[in-house]
């Protein structure tokens, strides 16, 4: 693993069992699927896809909240796959996650001050006064002057200060890399733009790695050098930005691309050319191409599941037949 | 589940603002002074040993109503009137030491005594004094109440048991009606009453007049005279002259420490049961619900007063078992299912995210989200097991050494109080229990009314 | 015109105070048209709709104004009347999430055919057709007609609630978020079926979201609302071109597009509390064009040819 290489997941999958009746047999939802990628050191991640196509349950199997089913994740050299929770201590100093809910997201109960204490607590970390200096410090960094918010409670506060403070959390421990699920999506429009500056700027700043999960792909631009497209529990392309923005290979990417509205009043009056259909089912999904159903250039080779094919240098695409 | 201002002090100040909330925490707060006046005031840890000592209690009137009762009726009734220690005047008279004492009191009831003692000290060497006691009524007459001998030592004596001396007044009332009166001639009433076809009683001042003839210098006596009325206290006496009133003040803090210590402690085991349950899920969720189905199905008070029956418990014991029977209830199911809930919250995630370990995560950031809902029912509690104490009081299944609200009752209903019209025995402690139940039911209802928004009005 | 509305109050009394959720509107919608209304979350768009379909709940301090369907003020109707001949009949609504709401044991052709049975007094068997031929034209086959919701993806779902909209064919389809909880590709094909929807039925719409790129899907009008007031009323094509209102230049420029590089702007503060909005323009904290003028007196709607603008920049 080279130097600069902080995560480097192979053929990782993510099943989750369901038992059917009393007898019955056990079904498998499978949420990630032989997922492969890699991350540096410092670099943020866009990871789009819609809701059931896996990228939360991908982010958490990376953040060990799930037993992996299968594959491996090294974090800075070390095989995390199969370590048990006593033995995961350290790896949750070096990881964070920011999540989308700001309001559920922060113990009601607690004081802003405590919320940002806790990850402290739990990994001892300083004297408290030595806390209470690195808490203040962190709330001025998310834009929060700390005599104001410092003891104030979630309640009070808007989506956008929490989501604030759910970073500063994230970033208490100093952590390497940080998984954001969708951290925005439930923030007004006009807020959106400050916290996403703001994650960048922090993420920039302190040199971390983060993945940054959303359906919304127009916003990935603004935050991450690379993108990763997901569907159905496969992550079907995986470029750079500016590369992916401009030349989207996969037909699923293709479709996302001719569906997503920009504001043009012209749109109303022709239709968009998008796919029919929804994503599979993941209970015993079809062999092969989770998209072929839905393909227009879907042909019969596409039921044998499709390698991954480097079009462009680091431009990978899930696909037999890449546009 | 969702929180608003769920702190404890956000619920407190809401619930100052519900009338009937006030209501009952007044009402609490008089309960607690008692209690506390209770405990400091009095010998409180003796109470159940000078409660059942029948001698403590020989200068109180037997099932008198309490004094209050005398506002609400036309006939007036006496209270306890203690006479004695006055300087007697003092002669030789044949040798004898003669100590006469004069009591004068004053009697303007609608009622006559229960009855006359004259509790004597007296300490001799050879013989017994003799003593004759007489009373003097505003008319002048002065009626000769007998001779007597007292022991050595202390002794009483039942001027109104006095056989003798029943029928000789009786003669004498008759004679001075002129014709046998309707009524029943008693001591009380002969020493008392005007002299007419209707009970009457004759008013004014009375004059207690006692004669003692020691045979020694050296003898020594000493007395006190009640006559006894037939008000006491706040709450009246009962059937072993017990001041009811004081049993009340004793039975406080064992109805509230009762209540609360059960409710407390069941709901707390409850609630932490169902987060060991709730949150590891797996076999030991399994085991805890069996069990807790297995307590639904136990006949709870059936199984309690057998146990009460076969070993004759005493209180603690008796709240010991009492939370052992329940410690695995219904409520378990209700607490592990939001347990459940908010473990798969976004902060527990969180949490667990930043390596917040599982105990931490149930006692810090679960359980503390579950007491505002919870402390509805807790307080709502109290005053079924409140209850639960004295109905199993009413069942002779209490501790026979405690003084309790609930014992009260039931003494009351074995001498059968209803039948013999001493309501007040039965009433006053069963007032104090439904006050009780009525303080912590209206911060009760008030609180869920908070912390429940859908019982809410908009 | 189909629908002019002038005046029109909501306001909600709460623990707090009253909350001014609409603050005298007014707008009209051509038959056929389709207006989108436009604003961040609390500016009281929802609110607007309700109020068209006096779905009013109980802590309702004000409900007033003129809200005229072809020559009728339907303010004046009766609670009756109202509901006899307008909700459901003539004005139907397609709510936010409906899609999750679903009523999970009945069968989905007959939720469909439930208004028909309800508000046209149809027998069942007949409604059940009709529904069916409806669930069949939005795209959903037949068979999925004695289906249960549960057993439906997110699309069709929503499908299946934009049926019960239109199946009492009525003059004026109200859509409130109507892809919230929909993903991109199947968001891109219900529009198609709204556009379809619009131009064979020659159907009017009031699209409300907050998506400012999604309502270019559909709108011919446009218009913006900030805390209560309509701030901003155009043609789609000017509307998207030349928005004159402070907030809705800074709204577009907040907005990433998927196309087109462009530096984004967020708007400072936030939106104002309901019960005691700024004084003067509700906008003015947070506008970087603000005025003396702008900080005491509200201003009116102006208009400049058909584009009204609430501000005081064009007065």
């Amino acid at each position: 693993m080279g130097d600069a290489m902080l995560l480097k997941v192979e053929g990782l999958s993510k099943w989750f069992s369901v038992k059917k009746g009393v007898f019955g047999k056990t079904f498998y939802v499978q949420a990630v699927d032989n997922v492969s990628f890699t991350l540096e050191k410092g670099e943020a991640v866009s990871l789009v896809g819609e809701s059931g196509s896996g990228k939360t349950t991908l982010g958490k199997t990376i953040l060990r909240l799930y037993y992996p089913t299968r594959g491996r994740i090294l974090f800075d050299g070390r095989d995390i796959t199969n370590l048990v929770e006593k033995e995961l201590k350290w790896y949750r100093r070096e990881t964070g996650i920011v999540q989308q809910d700001p309001f559920g997201s922060l113990a009601p109960h607690f004081t802003i001050y405590k919320i940002l204490e806790e990850p402290l607590i739990v990994h001892k970390i300083g004297t408290k006064e030595e806390r209470r200096e690195r808490i203040y410090k962190a709330l001025k960094e998310v834009g929060l002057p700390p005599e104001e918010f410092a003891f104030k409670y979630p309640h009070m506060l808007s989506g956008g200060q929490l989501q604030r403070v759910a970073i500063a959390r994230a970033m208490m421990l100093n952590p390497k890399l940080i998984i954001a699920d969708e951290p925005v999506s439930m923030l007004d429009a006009s807020v959106r733009v400050e916290i996403l500056n703001l994650f960048r700027e922090l993420q920039r700043k302190y040199g971390m790695s983060v993945i940054y999960i959303t359906h919304d792909l127009s916003t990935t631009r603004y935050f991450s050098e690379k993108i990763f497209i997901m569907y159905a529990g496969h992550i079907v392309e995986r470029a750079a930005t500016n590369e992916m923005l401009r030349n989207p290979r996969h037909p699923y990417t293709l479709a996302l691309f001719s569906a997503i509205p920009d504001p043009d009043p012209e749109n109303r009056l022709r239709f968009r050319e998008v796919p029919p259909g929804e994503p599979p089912s993941l209970i015993n999904p079809p062999k092969g191409c989770r998209f072929k159903p839905r393909c227009p250039f879907a042909t019969s080779k596409c039921d044998e599941e499709p390698p991954e094919v480097e079009t462009t240098p680091g431009h990978w695409v899930k696909c037999w037949y890449p546009r | 589940m969702s929180v608003e201002e769920y702190s404890l002090r956000g619920i407190l100040r809401e619930l100052l603002s519900y009338k009937s909330a006030v209501i009952g925490i007044v009402i609490l707060i008089f309960l607690v002074g008692l209690s506390l006046f209770s405990i400091l005031a009095t010998p409180y840890s003796q109470a159940g040993e000078i409660w059942n000592d029948k001698n403590k209690w020989i200068k109180y009137p037997r099932n008198a109503l309490p004094e209050w009762y005398n506002y609400f009726s036309d006939k007036k009734l006496p209270p306890n009137i203690v006479l004695g220690a006055h300087a007697a005047e003092r002669s030789i008279e044949n040798g004898f030491v003669k100590l006469i004492y004069y009591d004068k009191f004053n009697y303007n009831y609608d009622d006559f005594p229960s009855e006359i003692i004259i509790f004597t000290n007296t300490t001799y060497f050879n013989e017994s004094p003799v003593l004759r006691a007489y009373l003097i009524k505003p008319s002048g007459e002065m009626l000769s109440l007998g001779d007597y001998s007292p022991r050595n030592g202390t002794d009483s004596i039942y001027i109104t048991n006095n056989i003798i001396l029943e029928a000789n007044l009786t003669d004498y009332v008759i004679r001075k009606i002129g014709e046998k009166p309707s009524y029943v001639i008693t001591i009380p009433i002969a020493l008392f009453m005007k002299y007419s076809k209707n009970l009457e009683v004759m008013k004014g001042n009375y004059t207690f007049k006692i004669e003692v003839l020691l045979n020694n210098v050296s003898d020594s006596f000493e007395y006190q005279t009640i006559v006894y009325g037939k008000v006491y206290g706040l709450a009246g006496t009962d059937m072993d002259r017990r001041p009811l009133d004081l049993g009340i003040l004793w039975g406080a803090p064992l109805a509230l420490a009762f209540g609360v210590v059960a409710s407390f402690s069941i709901t707390f085991i409850q609630l932490i049961f169902a987060a060991i349950s709730g949150y590891y899920g797996g076999k030991i969720d399994s085991i805890i619900q069996r069990l807790s189905e297995i307590y639904m199905i136990l006949p709870f008070l059936p199984f309690l007063i057998m146990v009460s029956l076969l070993y004759g418990l005493n209180l603690w014991n008796l709240l010991l078992l009492v939370i052992v029977l329940s410690i695995f209830g219904t409520s378990v199911k209700t607490y592990r299912v939001w347990v459940m809930q908010l473990k798969s919250s976004p902060y527990v995630e969180a949490a667990m995210a930043y390596g917040a370990s599982n105990l931490r995560i149930i006692f810090l950031y679960i359980i503390p989200r579950l007491i505002p809902p919870m402390v509805p029912s807790l307080v709502l509690a109290i005053p079924s097991y409140v209850f639960l104490e004295a109905a199993l009081a009413l069942l002779g299944l209490s501790d026979p050494k405690a003084v309790s609200w609930g014992r009260i009752v039931e003494e009351a209903f074995d001498a059968g109080a209803a039948y013999k019209g001493y309501y007040h025995w039965i009433l006053m402690p069963s007032m104090m229990l439904i006050l009780t139940a009525i303080s912590f039911a209206l911060i009760g209802l008030a609180l869920d009314r908070i912390v429940n928004p859908r019982l809410r009005e908009a | 015109m189909l629908l002019n509305i002038s005046d029109l109050k909501l306001y909600y009394r709460t623990t707090k105070g009253v909350v001014k959720a609409v603050d005298r509107v007014g707008f009209s919608v051509e038959r056929g048209e389709t207006l989108a209304l436009v604003g961040e979350s609390g500016c009281g768009k929802s609110s607007i709709a309700k109020a068209i379909m006096r779905l009013l709940p109980r802590n309702i301090h004000t409900y007033e104004g003129n809200i005229i369907l072809d020559n009728i003020d339907i303010m004046k109707l009766s609670e009756e009347d109202f509901r006899r001949q307008i909700r459901w009949r003539r004005i139907s609504m397609v709510f936010q999430g409906a899609l999750n709401a679903l009523n999970p044991v009945l069968k989905v052709g007959y939720q469909v055919a439930e208004p028909l049975i309800i508000h046209n007094g149809m027998e069942k068997e007949e409604a059940l057709k009709i529904a069916r031929e409806m669930l069949r034209h939005l795209g959903i086959a037949e068979t999925f007609a004695d289906r249960y919701s549960f057993e439906l993806s997110g699309g069709m779902r929503q499908r299946v609630v934009i049926a019960m909209a239109l199946i009492t064919n009525p003059d004026l389809v109200i859509l409130d978020e109507p892809t919230s909880a929909l993903d991109v590709i199947t968001q891109a094909n219900i529009m198609n079926l709204l556009k379809k929807l619009k131009a064979e039925r020659n159907q009017t719409f009031i699209l409300i979201t907050h998506d400012i790129a999604l309502s270019s899907e559909l709108a011919d009008k446009m218009a913006t609302m900030y805390a209560g007031h309509i701030v901003e009323l155009a043609k789609a094509e000017v509307f998207y071109e030349m928005p004159l209102h402070p907030y809705t230049q800074k709204l577009m420029r907040s907005v990433p597009t998927l196309r087109g590089e462009k530096v984004l702007e967020s708007i400072p503060g936030a939106p104002p509390n309901l019960i005691n909005p700024p004084v003067g323009c509700r906008f003015h904290p947070r506008c970087d064009k603000a005025m003396e003028i702008c900080r005491e007196k509200e201003p009116p709607l102006l208009s400049k040819d058909d584009h009204l603008v609430k501000c005081w920049l064009y007065g």
